[in-house]
């Protein structure tokens, strides 16, 4: 056995160097949010018993009604159960109530902010807020069910192993195999032909060459992957395939599942590379059940909402030279009995109007401003993980505007998305992270 | 053993590294912000729930990291899917590691990328999380004498890496073989 000497030095330099030395420990309150979450029961395998006893009660969100159970939540109607959003998936953050398309990655040391967006509502939008159905994501087989199902769909020979308990992986590790693993209450699955293409954490790739055999077109891409897609036993309602053939080397198609005729934001991907081989493909096994309908707030409530909670936004990265720190210039609602979250997409729940107190922070610099005008609001359905492990589909606004101002050099779309659930049936996780 | 008993040991296993646990998944997760992070380290938590019983004591750290590892893998192709979706949508900034963000010293940042997963996973669990090579045998799932070797390979790896780019390498390691 070597044993290693003189070379702490090296240690201590990458020690120096590591990524998080200036993020602050985690808090009490999220290291027990976590116990809580991983404690609370899993939701059980769906069934057709279970099925059946959702379909007739339809008032009755199971998941939801556990939740208000766990928490001591008191419905502010007592007809509709609460939904207590742990997170927002897909992307979406969860204090937000919804997704903001510009990628922010809160919570780094070296954040700052960058812009400041003010948004407008365009006088063509006049839709108001109507009602809107949740639905619970189930999952009618379990991982390592579809594992053996997937690794039929995708050739791969073998028993499921579980290397963890949950995670089901037909092949071996260095590819190809399929991967599947329940995440609230959620069986999502991947297929990676080879290991390397496994992993991330590698440099930012070299511009691609061009592959050496030819690519399927757009439309054989978008056939084979809903062909591919229903051999795996994936039947739901899909959307239209969307294509992106930017890459050279790859044709990447992205499959929205669509539940009561509207968009999801679960979606499936297949990559295709050269001949028509699948580079990599992934998804979810699930079926989306109805539970109860909510009020919805209207879009511009919605807008209102967006712009207390992105009305900065801040960004990783190299700090521009001269360019000060500075805190964000936002205005809070502070629900009676939670503590204010200061960091994007991490406040406390909105509440209707009149509840809460105001509060604004105000900028010691003046940051470059971004106006959107709002000129689409489409409701859709977005993903939220509820506190005690299960996953909803539950109604959003989908919005987008054009940008403009002095740092818009070039025609901007601005989308994101925002919870549409009326707020009073909605209850964020007690504290707000903050971090 | 009790249910109190394992809530106990449990609550106690999450207090005691559930940070240590967050910040591994943090520094690793590619645009991890601290709700992807707490997400992953839920994952963990209920896996290391779930299978309480089967974690060693003594060494549940590393247990924990080697959970940790695995959730990653699959939270990363999970992350590459969902970029792709929110970039049809409107132009996003550059995605950077979180490694490739914050680790100042660049010439330590391009070497620790030259050497391979294996090895860079390795010695950045010595540095970072603090394991001892008994440790990375459990979080790595190999033997101890294996994640001896690895670590030393990778930091002889890395210091000739530090040493071609002319970097301002630490003084030259010393190996000495001891039973």
């Amino acid at each position: 056995v070597e044993r290693l000497d003189g070379q702490d030095e090296l240690i201590s330099r990458i020690a120096a160097a590591d990524p998080v030395l200036g993020v602050p420990p985690l808090s009490q309150g999220a290291l027990e949010r976590v116990t809580r979450t991983a404690m609370a029961p899993r939701p059980t395998t769906w069934s057709w018993a279970r099925f059946k006893l959702a379909t007739l009660s339809a008032g009755v969100v199971s998941g939801a009604l556990v939740v208000a159970g766990i928490l001591g939540l008191q419905a502010a109607v007592p007809s509709l159960p609460v939904f207590a959003i742990g997170t927002a998936s897909s992307g979406s953050h969860p204090g937000a109530l919804g997704s903001a398309a510009p990628s922010t990655s809160s919570g780094n040391a070296m954040m700052l902010p960058l812009l400041q967006y003010q948004f407008t509502v365009s006088p063509t939008i006049t839709i108001t807020g109507g009602p809107g159905t949740a639905y619970q994501l189930v999952s009618s087989i379990d991982a390592q069910t579809a594992a053996t199902q997937l690794a039929s769909a995708f050739n791969i020979q073998g028993a499921a192993t579980s290397p963890y308990d949950g995670d089901y992986q037909v092949g071996p590790d260095a590819g190809p195999y399929v991967s599947a693993w329940t995440s609230n209450g959620v069986v999502n699955w991947t297929y990676e032909p080879t290991a390397s293409s496994s992993v991330s954490s590698s440099p930012p790739p070299a511009p691609s060459a061009p592959a050496a055999g030819s690519l399927p077109t757009d439309a054989q891409a978008s056939s084979d992957a809903l062909s591919l897609l229903a051999s795996a036993g994936i039947t739901q309602d899909l959307g239209t395939p969307t294509v992106d053939d930017s890459d050279p080397t790859q044709v990447a198609v992205t499959v929205s599942m669509v539940v009561g005729g509207e968009t999801t934001d679960q979606s499936y991907s297949i990559d295709y590379g050269s001949d028509g081989t699948v580079q990599s493909a992934s998804g979810i096994f699930a079926t989306a059940v109805a539970g109860a309908t909510y009020p919805t707030i209207s879009p511009s409530d919605a807008i209102s909402i967006l712009q207390e909670r992105h009305g900065f936004i801040i960004d990783g990265g190299v700090q521009p030279e001269g360019t000060p720190v500075l805190p964000p210039t936002t205005t809070t609602t502070i629900p009676a009995g939670t503590s204010s979250g200061s960091s994007p997409g991490s406040g406390p729940t909105p509440i209707p109007p009149g509840t809460g107190t105001t509060t604004t922070t105000t900028p010691t610099a003046v940051l470059p401003v971004v106006n959107v005008e709002i000129n689409q609001a489409n409701q859709q359905l977005g993903t939220f993980s509820m506190t005690d492990g299960t996953s909803w589909l539950l109604p959003v606004w989908s919005l987008s505007g054009p940008e403009s101002g002095p740092t818009v050099t070039a025609p901007a779309t601005y989308s994101a998305s925002v919870l549409a659930v009326d707020p009073q049936y909605v209850q964020i996780q007690a504290e707000p992270l903050v971090y | 053993v009790t249910t109190v008993d394992r809530e106990e040991r449990f609550s106690r296993i999450v207090r005691e590294h559930g940070d240590a646990v967050y910040r591994y998944l943090r520094r690793r997760h590619q645009g991890a912000d601290a709700t992807d992070a707490e997400d992953l380290l839920a994952d963990v938590m209920t896996v290391a729930w779930r299978k309480l019983d089967d974690i060693p004591e003594g060494a549940e750290a590393p247990w924990l990291f080697g959970v940790a590892r695995h959730r990653l893998s699959n939270a990363r192709r999970r992350r590459a899917r969902r970029d792709r979706i929110s970039a049809t949508m409107r132009p996003v900034p550059p995605s950077h590691a979180a490694e490739d963000e914050a680790v100042a010293d660049l010439q330590l940042r391009a070497a620790l990328w030259q050497l391979t997963e294996k090895e860079r996973e390795v010695i950045t669990l010595s540095a970072w999380e603090g394991l001892s090579p008994s440790e990375l045998g459990v979080a790595l799932g190999i033997s101890v004498n294996a994640a001896a070797v690895r670590l030393s390979k990778a930091k002889s790896r890395l210091l000739e890496l530090l040493s071609e780019t002319g970097a301002e390498s630490p003084a030259p390691a010393a190996t000495r073989t001891v039973q």
